[in-house]
């Protein structure tokens, strides 16, 4: 069921509980604060740009690609999709973020 | 009854018995506690004591500093906690099996409000006992490790001890022990795991279960008269005492539910002695009628609650830094034998102290 | 009264009674107790300027006794424990190197303990009312560059701790002994050559090192919180022109956490004041071979920021 879930619609990405991450940005770089595990990371621009994004709405890592390019002209899109995937899978193991289920 | 060590004059159960008694105490006094409640752990559990009764605003700066430091720690530990338990429910979910969360963790879930002040270490958690092995491979593919790598250790784990070696996540500090029973399986009582798992409660927290009121008790009860050498183990004591005031507070028959159910897991001596303890040290309000039903099917002799009552107060409690008394030492180490002789059969104990001692003497002789 | 207002034997008398004597340092009240002579003569030298309190008086947060340890090695080769509370957190040293084993069981104690500051490893130092605090990180040579400084007109507030009070987001002095080790025992005293230096202690695990007794200012004013303003990274990189680098902040916040004792206990506050501090604080790397270009540049960067 699962399986025909993820082909009809592209897997999104959510922040289970939004005020659980505290965010101080400077400049374009970000410090996290993740109060669940406690753990504080350091993000550069676009993982910074990507995880304030899914803290609003769940959002697919296409649409998160197009967000993006919107604030940052990237050469290639392309690459841009490969390296949110491991963004995303990163976010995921540090348990900030988690597969949305409508 | 004699009290050889007059528990009554102690001077942190003076304390926890009436915290009015703050209201005398001198700069030594102040010290003193601080001292003796950070060695037994409990110095985050004087603090909320003293905030539960509206005294906290009227003690000593420098009293507020030291239990503010103490809860800082007890908040950091309950934050791991939870971590590792949303983490464990990640990897496990999956599996679709009974968890049941016990000790530190479990009074957590359960909304105790002592346990926003207790300290705790390690996440227990007690599992049917067909489905330990695919925990254990689950986790161990999710990057749990084994923390016991030394054979012997596995092989007693194993095959005399009521849980798995504990594990712990690469990145992460805190050890899951995973037990699939609450008492070592060569002990002398053989509390049944089914029933324990079968009574469980359901949390709010990712549909993790606590084991019910009575058997949360009858479980501390009986690590801490069947499977503990009391050392030091006041924390645990207060633990038993809390769990009893809370329990008992909406329900009159609490205590005889407690009993009916300790006869019905069979272990009525545990029972027994953490009601004649609590009530005589900590002053837990227990009905002298209670603590003799409790007594009724125990058949625990009048000698031997003697020498429970000579042996216990001095090893459980904590000692006067500055004096250090040879009788307690005593105490302590007949104890220790008392609780490996429960633990396991005389045939099994033997080698296991021999081994225990062979370990020690090697680590001595690799100091440097 | 002040420790030195009393004679080495009126000391001893004290530190060997059943209640020690209690020094107040920084935020902490410490009972000493212990038997040995030349270390409570050491420890005089050291703590000079420090005031004694008692038992009636202060809530003590730290009981620390010093007593060799019973056993046959006493003839041989005296030795000298470390505990507090029963607790043993060394080995036993030789009875000789006292004062650096008190220094580092002090040292644990607040590590361990004093859970309700945070607590970041760093020289603290002031100048016009503003803080700098200069973290330690290996080879920093922050301790030769916060005692020189504390020479030539800055406020000494710490040497290993950086306590922050969560209250205030302040920063609470802890003006005790420097430990100089090794060339920098002698790079200082050419430096300051007036500076009093204790008895130097050879073959401890960090090779030999000479106590920097605080100056009398520090000791004086150690109940006056420091207003942190610069969060400055030395580095000690020999032959190298002193070099004065801006630091991003964010880059700044991780150096500082990862290297502070207690940032993860600390939680959401741990961040929070962290946060805080290094958004009001400038943050640089100092690149430095010598001490008076160091200070001379700092010295500008005081009076002109």
């Amino acid at each position: 069921m699962n399986e025909l879930a993820q082909e009809s619609q592209p897997q999104k990405w959510f922040v289970p509980d939004r005020d659980v991450l505290l965010i101080k940005q400077w400049g374009d770089n970000a410090i996290v604060y993740h109060s669940k595990s406690g753990e504080t990371h350091q993000l550069n621009d676009i993982g910074t740009a990507a995880l304030l994004k899914i803290q609003q709405q769940p959002v697919s890592i296409e649409a998160l690609a197009n967000h993006i390019n919107n604030y940052y002209e990237v050469e290639n899109p392309g690459e841009l999709t490969i390296r949110l995937q491991r963004l995303i899978k990163e976010f995921e193991m540090l348990g900030l973020i988690e597969p949305f289920s409508e | 009854m004699t009290d050889i060590l007059r528990s009554d004059n102690n001077f942190i159960l003076s304390f926890l018995k009436t915290p009015e008694i703050y209201l005398s105490y001198t700069k030594q006094d102040w010290s003193l506690l601080l001292r003796v409640a950070r060695n037994t752990n409990i110095l985050a559990h004087i603090g909320w004591i003293l905030k539960h009764k509206g005294y906290f605003d009227h003690i000593p700066t420098k009293v507020k500093d030291n239990i503010d430091a103490a809860q800082r720690i007890v908040d950091y530990r309950k934050q791991t906690a939870l971590w590792e338990l949303n983490r464990l429910h990640h990897a496990l979910n999956n599996l679709n099996t009974d968890i049941v969360i016990l000790k530190g963790g479990a009074y957590l879930l359960s909304g105790l409000p002592f346990s926003q002040s207790r300290m705790f270490a390690d996440v227990d958690i007690l599992v049917p006992k067909d489905k330990i092995e695919i925990i254990e491979q689950t986790l161990l593919k999710q990057n749990w490790k084994s923390m016991k790598v030394d054979e012997y250790d596995q092989h007693y784990y194993r095959e005399w001890m009521h849980e798995i070696p504990p594990l712990r996540h690469v990145v992460r500090t805190i050890e899951v022990d995973i037990h699939h029973t609450i008492l070592p399986l060569t002990s002398r009582l053989k509390p049944s795991p089914g029933k324990l798992i079968a009574d469980a409660a359901s949390t709010k927290l990712y549909g993790f279960k606590t084991l019910s009121p009575c058997d949360m008790i009858l479980h501390s009860a009986t690590h801490l008269f069947y499977d503990s050498g009391l050392e030091n183990k006041l924390k645990d004591l207060i633990d038993l005492g809390q769990l009893i005031n809370h329990f008992s507070e909406n329900n009159e028959h609490f205590t005889s539910e407690l009993i009916e159910r300790a006869n019905e897991l069979d272990l009525t001596k545990p029972l027994f002695y953490s009601l004649h303890f609590t009530q005589k040290l900590l002053g837990t309000k227990i009905s002298a009628k209670d603590i003799q039903n409790a007594k009724y099917n125990t058949r625990i002799s009048n000698v031997t609650l003697l020498i429970m009552n000579i042996l216990v107060p001095p090893a459980i409690l904590p000692e006067h830094p500055d004096h250090p008394k040879h009788r307690v030492r005593l105490a302590r180490w007949f104890l220790y034998i008392r609780s490996h002789y429960l633990r396991m059969p005389l045939e099994l104990l033997i080698p296991h102290l021999l081994h225990k001692s062979k370990v020690r003497w090697e680590a001595r002789k690799t100091r440097p | 009264m002040k420790l030195g207002s009393y004679s080495i034997s009126e000391l001893t008398n004290k530190t060997v009674s059943k209640n020690g004597i209690i020094l107040l340092v920084g935020p902490f009240s410490v009972r000493l107790r212990t038997r040995d002579r030349q270390f409570v003569s050491t420890l005089r030298d050291l703590y000079l300027d420090f005031s004694i309190g008692s038992a009636d008086k202060q809530i003590i947060d730290f009981h620390i006794d010093m007593f060799s340890p019973p056993n046959h090695r006493r003839w041989i080769k005296p030795q000298i424990n470390f505990s507090i509370d029963g607790l043993f957190p060394f080995s036993p040293f030789s009875v000789s190197h006292a004062t650096p084993l008190f220094e580092w069981g002090f040292n644990w104690c607040i590590a361990r303990n004093a859970q309700n500051y945070l607590l970041l490893h760093a020289a603290v130092l002031e100048k016009n009312n503003r803080s700098v605090i200069l973290p330690a990180l290996p080879g920093s040579g922050k301790s030769t560059l916060a005692a020189a400084l504390s020479h030539t007109g800055w406020r000494f507030l710490s040497d290993e701790f950086c306590i922050v009070n969560p209250r205030d987001g302040k920063i609470i002095p802890i003006p005790r002994p420097t430990p100089l080790k090794n060339e920098s025992i002698q790079v200082f005293r050419n430096f300051s050559p007036d500076a009093f230096i204790g008895p130097l202690f050879h073959n401890t695990r960090k090779g030999t090192i000479g106590h920097l007794r605080p100056p009398p200012s520090a000791v004086e004013q150690q109940n006056n919180p420091g207003i942190p303003h610069w969060i400055i990274f030395p580095k000690y990189q020999s032959n190298s022109d002193t070099n004065l680098i801006s630091l991003d902040k964010s880059f700044s916040l991780m150096k500082l956490a990862s290297n502070a004792f207690n940032y993860e206990i600390q939680s959401e506050i741990g961040f929070k004041l962290l946060t805080t501090m290094v958004d009001k604080c400038t943050c640089y790397n100092l690149v430095f071979s010598d001490l008076n270009s160091a200070i001379s540049q700092l010295n500008t960067l005081a009076d002109n920021d």
